[in-house]
């Protein structure tokens, strides 16, 4: 936290002025910090306690909760790699989501596979089909791309009533699949406790691959993309293989939160993996801050605990009135999200008393065409 | 549109062609009103309105709200023109224009925050179940005008008719507006060059909103006659038709009035035509039509039929 803290700063500064050389040491010293080993620990520490305390301490329900947002929140992590850091705009998760779940489900129960083996089926199925769908998609820029994927989301649930003998068609399917429990366990282990820590562990692990990715992976080049496509083109960049691989990997950890998803759940339906999932995954994206690897975790608590929330207020189909007017203002207020952002929102804030009365311009200095972090605010 | 004879033979007479033709082009024509309003929000102000399927839904609640309130269906109709058109502008005006600065991705995302807020909105204000469509054409058995008569008859239905009449009235009206009056003309040249529109003192902003304030109209007309056509009036009733109407302006070029229109007839006909040549694909798969249709322009010809290509300087 304090090396976070002082990071910021440091980009402040940078922002205001500085000799471009030492604004560029500097970011690289914010990348290298926010990768050390301590905070790896730190974090890994964290995640491992919170999850232990939470499966032994929370009533049964809240805990199907929490693993619903872990699965979700898996999904949210593959989401960011191509939107968030190669700032592609993709409506066509919640396919790949649907396509992990359905891989799990059928595979489960009608052919008995053991659930943890269909995970990377799923994972190279929703790859295989991520390629395949990626590369006509990902020669077209922005908001074309936002359209063809849109067209998968809309067309996945189609696809799955019209094999109904594979599917269970549009009443859906159970997936039938139980842990076998020790006997003298204690009270709290029961399935939901184990579905809950499976899903912890896989998350876990798409955690650390991501910051490897991150970290080690092809990360520049695909923020090279994001900030400005033909200057990435012209510097060498293979645009469509670098997108093409981002976008597979991106639905691959995409169709494992999906089967994770179905394992919690239990049930598959065509409907629950529609367009609506699609724009609900990048709401908690940007929600949890894009570009981050802490944002998709919250984004994946927001999407599970928002709906419960809202139900009270505005009635059961109300969620998506919340999400929808969350984004709009999001992108107002709050572009970089909880886990980029809360600390933009004060800097704006500060900024907008700072410049009260003066020149309009002088308020307008967050970065141009994006919605994630950018070089001077490098991703966590 | 002219399938070998083959097919054709014994099985399917020249009238049940026409009739399938007939159908895709009433599919069509609605699928080129909502691509109109597509277009005219994507030559004003650069942006992909996702959410344009669901504003057309919200006017279609709107005409259905003030009928119940005793007016005559084509008078609600153009209140919700107005009223729609008036939102549209002050939505372009509050929300999108000031996110202008933050690039192409924070715009979209607005736009898919209207449109989930639309969606959520419709259902919890109308409810979710069907309501009565509504009917501003007459939709009788009888309400059908006879080209062939005999035993294999062709007939057109009035609510065929009368949606490919609105299409036309429609053309016919931007026609006008676009090319006879100041505000048309002020409005094409900022399409053409907003800075030189700038500089002779057009004011851009107002044009902007002017342009998304103009979609709702064929948007409105979208609405209430996919709802006739289609016999629905719910919350999720536009957004095939929304995905057909991306096709077909991008079939026919994002930046293009004709395109969108000769776009939307062309999908609407492809989608009825085909399960028809092959019989294998079985029905209900128009979607699956159009997205393969959407992917083969967008990899051969991204631009469309009648769009301009887009040059990009660094």
């Amino acid at each position: 936290m304090t090396t976070e803290t002082g990071v910021v700063q440091r980009n402040v500064e940078s922002v205001s002025g500085r000799p471009v050389a030492e604004e560029t040491r500097s970011a690289m010293q914010a990348v290298a910090a926010r990768f050390s080993r301590r905070s790896l620990y730190v974090g890994a520490l964290g995640y491992v306690a919170v999850v232990a305390v939470t499966a032994v301490a929370l009533p049964e329900a809240r805990v199907l909760q929490l693993a619903t947002a872990l699965a979700y929140g898996l999904s949210i992590l593959g989401l960011n790699l191509v939107s968030g850091y190669a700032g592609q705009i993709s409506l066509g998760h919640s396919a790949f989501f649907g396509i992990g779940a359905y891989t799990s489900t059928i595979l489960v129960t009608d052919h008995g596979w053991p659930l943890l083996a269909t995970l990377p089926v799923g994972a190279v199925l929703g790859f295989v089909v991520g390629v395949i769908a990626g590369l006509p998609a990902l020669r077209l820029k922005g908001h074309y791309l936002g359209l063809v994927t849109l067209s998968f989301a809309v067309v996945f649930p189609l696809i799955i009533t019209h094999f109904p003998d594979l599917t269970g068609g549009v009443n859906g399917k159970l997936l039938q699949s139980a842990w076998v429990i020790p006997d003298g366990a204690p009270a709290f282990f029961t399935q939901t406790t184990i579905n809950y820590l499976v899903v912890a562990v896989v998350t876990g692990i798409g955690l650390l691959v991501c910051r490897n990715l991150v970290r080690y992976g092809r990360s520049r080049t695909l923020i090279a993309i994001r900030d400005n496509e033909v200057a990435a083109a012209t510097s060498g960049v293979h645009l469509a293989r670098e997108k093409t691989i981002a976008f597979a990997s991106s639905t691959a950890i995409a169709a494992i939160g999906g089967s994770l998803f179905a394992m919690v759940t239990g049930v598959v339906g065509p409907e629950t993996f529609g367009i609506f999932l699609s724009i609900q995954l990048l709401t908690g994206l940007l929600i949890g801050g894009s570009g981050t690897l802490v944002g998709p975790i919250i984004g994946g608590l927001v999407l599970a605990f928002l709906p419960t929330l809202t139900a009270d207020v505005v009635g059961g189909t109300g969620a998506n009135m919340v999400y929808g007017a969350l984004l709009v203002l999001l992108m107002f207020f709050m572009p970089l999200g909880i886990a980029g952002g809360g600390r933009g929102l004060l800097r704006q804030v500060s900024r907008w008393l700072e410049a009260k009365g003066r020149h309009r311009s002088t308020r307008r200095s967050v970065p141009r065409d994006t919605v994630g972090p950018t070089s001077q605010n490098p991703c966590i | 549109m002219n399938p070998s004879t083959h097919i054709l033979a014994a099985e399917v007479s020249l009238p049940e062609w026409l009739s399938t033709v007939s159908t895709g082009l009433a599919n069509g024509a609605l699928y080129a009103l909502l691509a109109v309003a597509l277009v005219t929000v994507y030559r004003t102000t650069g942006h992909l309105n996702f959410a344009q399927g669901e504003f057309a839904m919200i006017s279609a609640f709107l005409v259905f709200t003030f009928v119940g309130m005793g007016m005559p269906i084509w008078v609600a109709i153009l209140v919700t023109m107005v009223v729609t058109a008036a939102a549209s502008a002050a939505l372009q005006f509050g929300v999108m224009r000031p996110l202008e600065s933050r690039g192409h991705s924070a715009s979209l995302i607005a736009v898919l925050g209207m449109f989930l807020f639309a969606n959520s909105f419709a259902g919890v204000v109308w409810g979710v179940d069907n309501k009565t469509p509504l009917a501003p054409f007459p939709d009788g058995t009888e309400d059908r005008l006879t080209i062939i008569g005999g035993d294999r008859p062709f007939t057109l239905s009035f609510v065929t008719l009368g949606v490919w009449g609105a299409l036309i009235a429609l053309l016919i009206v931007l026609w006008i507006l676009l090319s006879k009056t100041k505000l048309g003309v002020a409005y094409r040249a900022v399409i053409s060059n907003r800075s030189s529109a700038a500089l002779v003192g057009i004011p851009v902003a107002g044009v902007f909103a002017f342009g998304w304030a103009l979609a709702a109209v064929p948007g409105t007309l979208a609405g209430a006659l996919t709802s006739q056509a289609t016999s629905t009036l719910n919350f999720s009733m536009m957004i095939n038709v929304l995905i057909f109407a991306f096709t077909a302006a991008c079939v026919g070029g994002f930046d293009s009035l004709v395109g969108a229109v000769v776009g939307g007839l062309l999908v609407g006909v492809v989608e009825s035509v085909v399960p028809r040549l092959f019989p294998a694909i079985g029905t209900g798969s128009g979607l699956m039509i159009a997205l393969v249709l959407l992917l083969v322009v967008l990899v051969i010809r991204p631009q469309g039929m009648f769009g301009q290509k887009e040059v990009t300087r660094v």
